[in-house]
């Protein structure tokens, strides 16, 4: 018994000096039966102050309102024990980290007795927990911010290696617009550059907005998401598109909901804006900005490479424009000075000829000194056809080339232009179909122009004569049509609508002569009296120019 | 007495006409062709003393003529290279003819180098 109680009371001890836990004993009630050190030290109270409360002292407020204490002590009495970790309340009002078991008491017939509560302060370790918790959180963040700041340099590097490989500005932009869409995973990219005169932004190129593009939509400086940027020299965020102001109508109707847009600047001048969009409200952070401003400063170098490049192209376009220009000149000039010599080289020769006969005073034969003054007419009129050709070419060139417009009667107009060709040639027979009479508006000296050069062309490409035929009609009433036949030489298909062009000559390999330039002032006359001139390949061979023209010219046509 | 007999190439038959009726007067027998091809089909069967060749002509030119007027066997006239370009004396060299008259000319400049070149042949 002695040797018992001994027993009994070194327990007791034990309980009562453990310091690390806090044990005590509840009635079946919950009011505390027993304290101990451990107690004291984690909770606070004293046994006296504590011995015979409630334990619910030890719940936060909350907890006690929603029956937790009692509902622990039901599971323990129905289970045998109820454990958990959870906050508690000491004395000083102060939470700690509590890991509680408590323990149903049964007397052997099982009659419950009370419940032994068991409490460990687990604070420090809940702290060092959460700490870690906290500190694995904060690395795997900064991880994904490495990982996201490495992707956007990789980004930043990829649209400097586009504005060095690509030298026109549309494959540097399509270039520019795959990286930006990736790296910021957005739906709509576009740039705006300033036009010419800087006064406002055009659409150059979009992704997701190309009816921008195709629009040609011109936003002024200062107005709007993108005339402010540009303006104001820098970055703008929009939210909220739908109730922000925007010039473009296009952004609403494709429903873009979030954007922001930087400046492309060098070198201190604005060039344009770059804005990206999402079709989801999103709110770009100032990383994104700077980012995309980043791009931006890249890809203006880009641009302005691009422009430079272009420029540069075009300025050597233009130069080999100008130079082929002139060699055309040079070669036409060549022509010319030939094709004037020849007449004057028959003038003056057969001129030379009866003035020598004179000086030597002799008789030419009357036939032949007659002949002789027939083929220096001839060669006049032929030299004063080739110089008016040569300034009505000059005129229209200079867009000189005005219209006498007078009603005229065209039928002895026609039989005059005959008289004077036939008279150029003895092989060729021309054959003239005329009403006594066809009026028409007309410049007659014109008019007169085109008959005259499409009946020496009729005369020298058919070299071994024949019929030419002219007629002058009226197909159609208000409709004056003049057909100009003959039997030579013929145009290839291919040719018939070249041989219209300046300075063609239909065998110009073959060295024929001419200044190649009747059939296309002819063209252009005929055009300005409102009418089309054209070439036929009549089945019998030869060639048949048609000119169809309104017989009263329509107003306006006539400058 | 010097060459007289002489064959014009010329493709403007007033040219031809007009020469025809100055040299015929000047005792020259002229015969005419229009083309380098022509001539040619006339060398055939007959033989000039001299040959006064325009440059730019359909068909064949003074060019290709005188290429193939080279390549032909039997004795060969002197060739006058008779042309309306900038550089007549140029294309003289160009077809080694032996001498040149540029359109426009006088009576006297053609003559005096018809003779020129037919004493030296």
């Amino acid at each position: 018994m002695q040797a018992s109680n001994r027993q009994i009371d070194l327990f007791h001890l034990l309980v009562e000096s453990v310091r690390d836990y806090a044990i005590f004993l509840l009635d079946p009630q919950g009011h505390i039966r027993s304290w101990n050190a451990g107690a004291q030290r984690i909770k606070g109270y004293t046994a006296d102050e504590i011995i015979g409360k409630h334990f619910s002292i030890f719940y936060q407020p909350p907890e006690v309102r929603s029956g937790k204490p009692p509902y622990e002590l039901q599971v323990a009495a129905e289970e045998g024990r109820y454990e958990e970790e959870g906050w508690r309340v000491r004395k000083d009002g102060s939470l700690f980290w509590a890991s509680v078991t408590i323990t149903a008491l049964r007397a052997p017939d099982g009659e419950l007795v009370g419940f032994a509560k068991v409490t460990r302060d687990l604070t420090e370790r809940k702290r060092a927990e959460e700490e870690r918790a906290t500190l694995l959180d904060l690395e795997r963040k900064a991880r994904q911010t490495a990982e996201a700041a490495l992707e956007r340099i990789h980004t930043i590097q990829t649209v400097t290696d586009a504005t060095l490989a690509y030298l026109t500005l549309d494959g540097l932009l399509a270039a520019l617009f795959d990286r930006i869409a990736d790296a910021l995973a957005v739906d709509t990219a576009a740039v705006l550059l300033l036009d010419g005169d800087g006064t406002a932004l055009v659409p150059h190129a979009a992704r997701g907005l190309e009816e921008e593009v195709v629009a040609g939509i011109r936003i002024p400086l200062g107005q709007g998401f993108a005339g402010r940027i540009t303006a104001e020299r820098r970055p703008i965020v929009l939210d909220d598109v739908e109730h922000a102001e925007v010039m473009n109508p296009i952004l609403h109707q494709k429903g873009v909901r979030s954007m922001m847009g930087v400046p492309l600047i060098v070198e201190s001048r604005v060039l344009g804006v770059l804005h990206v969009g999402t079709l989801y409200p999103r709110h770009f952070t100032e990383g994104d900005v700077a980012f995309l401003q980043i791009v931006a400063d890249r890809a203006a170098l880009g641009i302005e490479r691009a422009r430079l490049y272009d420029a540069a192209q075009q300025a050597r376009a233009a130069a080999e424009e100008a130079g082929s220009a002139l060699r055309l000149r040079d070669e036409f000039l060549s022509v010319a000075a030939h094709e004037l010599k020849t007449p004057v080289t028959s003038v003056r020769g057969l001129a030379d000829w009866v003035l020598r006969a004179a000086d030597r005073g002799k008789d030419l034969d009357p036939e032949r000194q007659h002949r002789a003054l027939v083929m220096i007419h001839r060669q006049t009129e032929h030299l004063s056809r080739l110089i008016t050709q040569l300034l009505e070419t000059t005129r229209l060139e200079a867009g000189h080339l005005y219209m006498d417009l007078q009603i005229a009667d065209l039928t002895p107009l026609i039989h005059h232009v005959v008289e004077q060709a036939q008279a150029q040639s003895d092989e060729h027979a021309i054959v003239v179909s005329a009403p006594p009479t066809l009026r028409a508006t007309v410049d007659p000296f014109r008019f007169e122009q085109v008959v005259t050069n499409l009946l020496a062309n009729a005369i020298k490409y058919s070299p071994d004569g024949g019929q030419i035929d002219v007629e002058l009609a009226e197909p159609r009433p208000g409709i004056v049509r003049l057909r100009v036949r003959d039997r030579g030489l013929g145009v290839p298909l291919e040719e018939q609508e070249r041989i219209f062009e300046r300075f063609y000559q239909a065998h110009l390999n073959s060295h024929r002569s001419g200044l190649g330039l009747g059939l296309h002032l002819s063209r252009e006359i005929v055009a300005r009296h409102g009418g089309r001139l054209w070439v036929e390949t009549p089945p019998d061979g030869g060639s048949r120019f048609v000119a169809e023209l309104p017989a009263a010219v329509p107003v306006g046509s006539a400058p | 007495m010097t060459a007289r007999r002489l064959l014009v190439v010329d493709d403007d038959p007033n040219i031809r006409e007009m020469v025809e009726m100055i040299l015929g007067d000047e005792g020259y027998e002229v015969t005419t062709a229009g083309d380098g091809a022509t001539a040619l089909a006339l060398l055939d069967d007959w033989q000039p003393d001299l040959i006064l060749l325009d440059m730019k002509m359909p068909t064949m030119d003074g060019w290709e003529f005188a290429r193939h007027y080279r390549r032909r066997p039997g004795p060969k006239a002197p060739v006058i290279v008779f042309t309306a370009s900038q550089d007549a004396s140029r294309r003289a060299r160009e077809v080694g003819a032996d001498g040149y008259v540029a359109k426009p000319f006088s009576i006297d400049d053609l003559l005096r180098t018809l003779d020129a070149v037919s004493s030296h042949a």
